[in-house]
């Protein structure tokens, strides 16, 4: 079910009240079963995958801290080795089919149909079971984690389950480490009203995210991107700019809702965006976007890789690899992976030019560290940014003819007054809504990234004050909000019969 | 734990009143419904029951002006039998009338509401209560779970209309009590009387004894009423009054007084001036029906004449606004 849904509003606190009231012993019990249907509410046979890749990894665990026991140094670690290719392989084989099957026959038809080869591919009708993703990277972090003696291997099964499952952050995140989560389910959890109070909020600031900005935002660039050979340059400039908070606030709702509803039963989820428009450099923005992503790739690939440790080339070389990885991962189509690559390559050109751009800054003594640097900074690096999001929101020949119009490069007229920024997708009063929620957005991140946590600031106000902010935020996202069965006037304009 | 049953009161609270100011109204008449709420409690001696036909034959503040008689119509847009009879029972908590005038357009109809919107008229106006509760249970029996949330928050389903909130949606004419205030003029014809009889349908009548029952409980003289309709567009007869035929004997098996109004001419109605369209009075019509109505209940049920009485200037002052908006549109009646 989808957390912005009548389903979850009733599953999760009806959820959140038997956990607290049964008994410590059984509550891990209780939400794996929980998780499991909030699974199946998408796809019930899907969950027979989910649970095909926790028996995969529960039993890699067991077999590499069983390999461990063994005297011979290099049986062991052969053993080992062994457990973690066949849990990484198995698993990988899985992903692969049900997401890239499609993907990969259809790239290898047209190669082939390039070298004049017909090939037919079968026909399978293969639905992307939700979260497939998500979950198979966490299950495979604890196979990792395992072998690097990280964690101890779980016994209970159930318990492992619930670390893969644990509905919060199953279908969009953060991925956790087996290090946070699953040691966490192993403990305690008392209910603490000022906790829930702070998970509360937090999901509150969520739905707000998603609810508002996010609906109204696509209201936008839906409509502009769908009819992009029939808009001006400036348009499509202002409608990739809107994507940009529109991903930033979508993405970053999933994450907050599930960071929240996980606080509320007790569980600390890791942090997975930190201001990411705020970056100064690509390289710093990978460090606070999807930082649960960055960071899995990061040890899970770009260490075992190698890392920086071999040298300066191939560290550029294991970057790209990371991301052009990063881009498939988001999506099963070209227009995908070339946005990763695009991100990698940014990355390896500024750490390139890194010494001419000081030599530059010194030249112009300009001070780095100063206000106005960074803020310049920041907008070059959200320009690079946004400029790679038209291949992460269009397709690749789409993203081609929008980029062609916004540089002005097909000879269109770029800006036309009076009626440029009519007709993109929503009427004056939702704009007006939007400006409100835009500020928002930036006094919550500005806060944030100067180390405010406005949350805890709020809770520690009057009450008076905190009653204010929370039905002002409530009822903000309960008028504005895209949701509901809508009305339709005509239901009501007749008078007779 | 105080905190937050203070928390949610305050809550429901400001969703109420945000409710009030965002639900759907329309501009030339009270809210039908939950103006109700707005009369004094246990003053109304006359409650009107009924679809557009009720609200449009009759004006409370007629009544008031030339009787001193307290009344309201608790009519809404193609209000079935079944829909009046729970608002009937939710009036009864707040008020003690001892007439209640029926009227009975919709006898005709079998289903419990002629459509969703004809119900939501009726459900979104209701305070939540006993009478809203049973109603929306006994109505809503087989529709889909999020549906009938709708029904019973229909905040989330009206939320959108902030951007199309008017100025009627701040200031309304509570002092209409119900009533309608149209002056428009459509010339009609009388059209010819009806010959056979209808069935009437069990859900129809199931319910109108419903209504007499919870009448004679609490001691209300029922009345039956059926406005005058004028002949339909293109020489088209509608068979409705096939219906009150019928309902004339089942009332006068029952002993139950029923004003057949266009069979018995007994308003007076001019068919060229007292129409605003074919089905419904305007104002014109509509004070000639009230004056018949005032007549046949001091000849049969004399009520108290409250005028002068300061426990009912409520209905003096809402008669203060329906003059001055006579006089201020240039109607007289």
């Amino acid at each position: 079910m989808l957390f912005n849904s009548l389903d979850f509003l009733v599953f999760f606190p009806a959820v959140c009240l038997v956990y607290f009231i049964i008994p410590h012993k059984v509550r891990y019990l209780f939400l794996l079963v929980c998780s499991y249907y909030f699974y199946m509410c998408w796809n019930p046979v899907y969950a027979l995958l989910m649970l095909t890749s926790t028996i995969i990894t529960y039993l890699s665990g067991l077999l590499i801290d069983q390999a461990d026991k063994n005297p011979d140094e290099k049986k062991r670690i052969g053993r080992k080795k062994l457990y973690v290719a066949l849990s990484f392989f198995s698993n990988l084989a899985i992903l692969f089919f049900f997401k890239y099957f499609d993907f990969a026959a259809d790239t290898l038809v047209r190669v082939a149909a390039m070298a004049g080869i017909t090939l037919r591919r079968p026909a399978f009708d293969v639905i992307l079971p939700v979260g497939i993703s998500f979950y198979t990277f966490q299950a495979l972090s604890y196979t990792m984690d395992v072998y690097r003696k990280e964690i101890y291997a779980e016994k209970n099964f159930f318990k492992y389950a619930l670390f893969v499952s644990f509905f919060p952050q199953l279908v969009a995140g953060p991925i956790e480490r087996s290090k946070n989560l699953l040691i966490q389910i192993n403990k305690k959890h008392p209910f603490d009203f000022d906790r829930m109070r702070s998970g509360l909020l937090q999901m509150l600031y969520g739905y707000f995210q998603k609810v508002v900005m996010s609906e109204y935002l696509a209201m936008v660039v839906d409509t502009v991107y769908d009819s992009y050979t029939e808009r001006t340059g400036f348009q499509l400039a202002v409608a990739t700019v809107l994507f940009a908070f529109q991903i930033y606030c979508d993405f970053g709702s999933y994450s907050n809702i599930a960071i929240g509803a996980a606080r509320v039963m007790g569980f600390e989820l890791m942090e997975n965006f930190n201001t990411p428009y705020f970056a100064v450099s690509v390289a710093d923005f990978w460090r606070r976007w999807h930082i649960s992503l960055s960071t899995w790739f990061r040890d899970y690939l770009y260490i075992p890789l190698g890392g920086n440790r071999k040298g300066k080339l191939r560290k550029q070389f294991n970057l790209m690899v990371v991301f052009v990885t990063s881009g498939l991962w988001h999506g099963a189509s070209w227009h995908f992976v070339f946005w990763g690559f695009l991100n990698g390559i940014y990355q390896v050109a500024g750490s390139w030019t890194l010494p001419i751009r000081k030599k530059i800054s010194a030249f112009l003594h300009i001070d780095e560290n100063s206000f106005s640097h960074r803020v310049l900074r920041a907008l070059v690096t959200f320009s690079f940014i946004d400029f790679s999001w038209i291949f992460f929101r269009a397709s690749f020949r789409q993203a081609l003819g929008i980029i062609r119009t916004i540089f002005h490069l097909d000879g269109k007229y770029w800006f036309t007054w009076g009626t440029n920024l009519k007709d993109m997708g929503i009427g004056t009063g939702q704009i007006n809504i939007l400006i409100v929620s835009f500020g928002i957005l930036l006094l919550v991140d500005a806060l944030k990234y100067k180390g405010i946590d406005l949350k805890t600031w709020i809770m520690k106000q009057g009450i008076w004050f905190r009653f204010l902010i929370i039905y002002a935020l409530l009822f903000f996202i309960l008028i504005f909000g895209v949701y509901g069965p809508g009305y339709d006037a005509s239901e009501f304009i007749y008078f007779q019969f | 734990m105080l905190i937050v049953i203070c928390f949610i009161g305050i809550g429901v609270f400001l969703h109420n009143q945000i409710f009030r100011v965002i639900r759907v109204k329309t501009r030339k008449t009270a809210n039908y419904i939950d103006s109700f709420y707005e009369v004094p409690r246990d003053k109304t001696d006359i409650l009107i029951l009924g679809s557009s036909h009720a609200f449009c034959s009759i004006q409370p503040n007629e009544l008031w002006g030339d009787y001193g008689y307290s009344s309201y119509v608790f009519g809404s847009p193609a209000q079935s039998i079944p829909c009046s009879y729970y608002l009937l029972k939710e009036a009864l908590a707040h008020q003690k009338p001892k007439v209640v005038v029926l009227e009975v357009l919709y006898i005709w109809l079998d289903s419990l509401y002629l459509s969703s919107g004809s119900l939501r008229h009726v459900t979104d106006g209701m305070r939540m209560g006993k009478a809203k509760l049973e109603m929306l249970q006994d109505f809503l029996k087989n529709m889909d779970w999020k549906e009938k949330a709708s029904y019973y928050l229909p905040f989330i389903k009206y939320h959108s209309r902030w951007n199309d909130l008017k100025s009627y949606d701040f200031h309304w004419n509570r002092w209409l009590l119900g009533g309608s205030s149209v002056s428009t003029i459509k010339k009609q014809s009388h059209p010819p009387a009806a010959k056979t009889k209808s069935e009437l349908p069990a859900n129809a009548v199931q319910y109108l004894e419903k209504i007499t029952r919870l009448c004679e409980e609490n001691d209300i003289q029922l009345i039956l009423f059926a406005a005058p309709q004028a002949l339909a567009k293109k020489n088209k007869t509608n068979n409705i009054p096939t219906f009150f035929l019928t309902l004339e004997d089942y009332a006068g098996e029952k002993e139950i007084p029923f004003l057949f109004e266009q069979k018995n001419e007994l308003a007076g109605i001019d068919y060229t001036h007292d129409f605003r369209d074919s089905t419904h009075l305007n104002i014109y019509g509509a004070k000639k029906v009230t004056q018949m109505l005032g007549e046949y209940l001091k000849d049969n049920y004399p009520q108290v004449d409250h005028r002068g009485d300061p426990g009912y200037s409520y209905w003096e002052k809402c008669y203060q606004s329906y003059m001055e908006y006579l006089v201020k549109n240039k109607i007289s009646l």
